[in-house]
């Protein structure tokens, strides 16, 4: 299995730098997602790192050899890519002994092969049947057993479940995670949706315009943000800036948010602080409110939860509370926004 | 019903035209095919299997032979040259990608006389490339490259090559170029990407271009006559000489009726094998 060591990765089309220093070790078997927006350069280092796309300058190395200088069809790494890019005419089976045929593997070697990791992706028997003849799911299971027959050094994957539906997306989600752990293939996942990075990774790497924004486990991006960038992509949260005034309440604008407590109650000027959603408190405002006083704009019903916008002046606020109760604030009424700075998060400025 | 109606009415036309301008020809051509000549006239209305009888003798034979042969060899040159330059035509810059579909546009908008008599005029020997060759010294003793059989597929190249290169346009524009990309990622050593991946993929899209320019080229008239050697002729120019020339109409009805049935067990038999390729790899 394989530590990959990227350092100070550029590549630029042109005049536009789709990527700019990049530095990222990865560790022997484990679980990375490249997680950003579009046109972020996650597909772009993706494709550098199969060699599939030569970076403009930087190192790539793999068990401390340069992986740049090696061919792309010679770095054997296994890649599922967006489209799947299955070949048609084959059937299910020699499109998963493809790379063995290619590696001169014997015809019942690679058969065998083949017909065990169908097994494993959970499509016994269909090693006959036309791609054409598969659902999406089951087309998905065959590019990812096509990749993994090489047994590959890195196992890529390039938005593999962007076209399906959210129930077997969530599925093949924990299938892949489950397989990668059984097989302990060092592995990077490159998606859009914080999700189902936080759902199958063991770290995430957040990309913003070619850069690294922030590289962290799911708990640690999720959590602790370090730009505000990262408390935006990484869902829903709360973002303002208060001004701090030690052992004095902190002030947004007129609004009173309370004392903070400790290291935050030593701290003195103005912090961008991100509260989540499920951290804030809500309740009735009265005439003598000096909290953060808010309008309710929009209640809905998200399954679990109870989502509540708010709009205190021009910024807005989401709440969000378990959907065991009915939704205590309808559109329009007048709140009290609260929240307990334990659970506040001061990004890094 | 009203909706569908509306269809099945515009579709009645095309039908009715085919009926009228390809069906009925070919049956009055079957029917002649059967009357006997008239020496002083066109023919008269019989019955008698005398024209095709002609067709077993070893002069018909041959020339069907050679027809089958100039008009595969052609088909295959053409699809040989045509695939591999449109796919190297669609990866370029659009604006390089516009400039060869319109070049490509205006060969197809040239008569086939019009380069039947560029090739005559290129192959001859005081103002071809010959005389160029033996300019710059290449060739000693230059001469005419023409009538030849070399020169009469150089004209069928010239003919087909605009048709299925765009016919090929479409096709290898909109493919998955990840296809390509997995191949490699997979060991495909680049060089065989194009033999084990492309190729194989458009298989059906080849064997109808071959398909399509063998009828085409099993029927080309003015490319043999101007390119080729009398023992380069096919068989479409002899129906001209026995039915025009000789005036014996039944005669070249009765050639032109073989030369069909055999066309159509060519394709028949091409659809046959490539369906049941298909089949193979099902089981």
């Amino acid at each position: 299995m394989a530590t990959l060591s990227l350092s100070n990765i550029q590549k630029s089309f042109g005049t536009f730098q789709a990527l700019r220093d990049v530095n990222l070790d990865i560790r022997s078997g484990e679980f990375i997602c490249l997680l950003g927006g579009s046109g972020c350069g996650k597909t772009t280092l993706l494709r550098i790192i199969a060699g599939l796309e030569e970076m403009t300058s930087g190192n790539l190395l793999l068990e401390n050899s340069d992986l740049s200088s090696i061919e792309c069809h010679k770095r054997n790494v296994g890649m599922v890519f967006q489209s799947l890019a299955l070949f048609p005419h084959l059937n299910v089976g020699d499109n998963i002994a493809y790379g063995l045929e290619v590696r001169g593997v014997a015809k019942s070697k690679r058969r065998q092969k083949a017909t065990d990791l169908l097994e494993v992706v959970g499509l016994s028997g269909l090693y006959e049947r036309k791609v054409s003849a598969l659902s999406g799911g089951q087309r998905q299971r065959v590019a990812i057993a096509r990749a993994l027959a090489i047994e590959p050094k890195l196992f890529l994957m390039d938005e593999p479940f962007s076209a399906l539906d959210a129930g077997l997306r969530e599925h093949l989600q924990i299938e892949v995670k489950k397989l990668q752990r059984k097989l302990g293939v060092t592995t990077i996942f490159v998606t859009h949706d914080q999700h189902e990075a936080m759902s199958i990774a063991d770290r995430i790497v957040i990309l913003n315009e070619g850069r690294i924004e922030q590289a962290g486990t799911p708990t640690e991006v999720y959590a602790r943000p370090q730009t505000r960038f990262v408390a935006d992509f990484m869902g829903t949260n709360n973002i303002f800036s208060p001004i701090f005034t030690p052992g004095a309440d902190a002030m947004l604008e007129d609004a009173n948010l309370g004392r903070p407590s400790g290291e935050l109650g030593q701290w003195s000027g103005k912090h961008t602080v991100a509260v989540r959603p499920e951290y804030l408190q809500l309740k009735p405002a009265s005439a003598d409110s000096t909290g953060l006083v808010g309008t309710v704009d929009f209640v809905r019903l998200l399954g679990a939860s109870i989502e509540t916008e708010l709009s205190v002046g021009d910024r807005s606020f989401v709440h969000t509370m378990v959907s065991d109760r009915a939704p205590q604030f309808a559109v329009g009424d007048s709140v009290e926004i609260s929240f307990d700075f334990d659970h506040a998060w001061v990004i890094p400025s | 019903m009203k909706g569908k109606a509306v269809p099945h009415l515009i579709g009645v036309f095309p039908l009715g035209m085919m009926s009228l301008f390809f069906l009925a020809p070919l049956a009055f051509m079957v029917m002649v095919s059967f009357y006997e000549r008239d020496p002083l006239g066109f023919f008269n209305e019989a019955f008698v299997w005398d024209n095709y009888a002609k067709f077993f003798s070893s002069f018909y034979y041959t020339i069907s032979l050679r027809s089958l042969w100039s008009a595969s060899l052609g088909a295959v040159l053409v699809v040989l040259l045509a695939f591999p330059a449109m796919y190297i035509i669609v990866d370029m810059a659009r604006r390089w990608q516009l400039f060869w579909v319109i070049l490509l546009l205006s060969l197809m908008c040239l008569s086939e006389v019009i380069i039947g008599f560029a090739w005559l005029i290129l192959f001859s020997e005081n103002s071809g490339i010959p005389k160029f060759m033996g300019w710059i010294g290449v060739w000693e003793n230059p001469r005419s490259l023409s009538p030849s059989f070399g020169a009469m597929m150089v004209g069928y190249v010239t003919l087909g090559f605009s048709l299925v290169a765009l016919m090929f346009l479409p096709q290898l524009a909109r493919r998955d170029r990840s296809i390509e990309e997995a191949a490699l990622t997979l060991g495909t050593p680049p060089m065989q990407v194009f033999s084990k991946v492309i190729l194989p993929n458009f298989k059906a899209g080849i064997v109808s271009a071959l398909v399509t320019m063998f009828v085409y080229f099993l029927g080309v008239f003015v490319m043999p006559t101007m390119l080729g050697r009398p023992q380069d002729w096919n068989m479409t120019v002899i129906i001209t000489d026995k039915a025009v020339g000789d005036a014996n109409m039944p005669l070249g009805a009765a050639l032109s009726v073989i030369m069909l049935i055999f066309t159509l067990f060519i394709i028949g038999a091409l659809t046959y094998a490539s369906r049941n390729k298909d089949k193979g790899a099902l089981t």
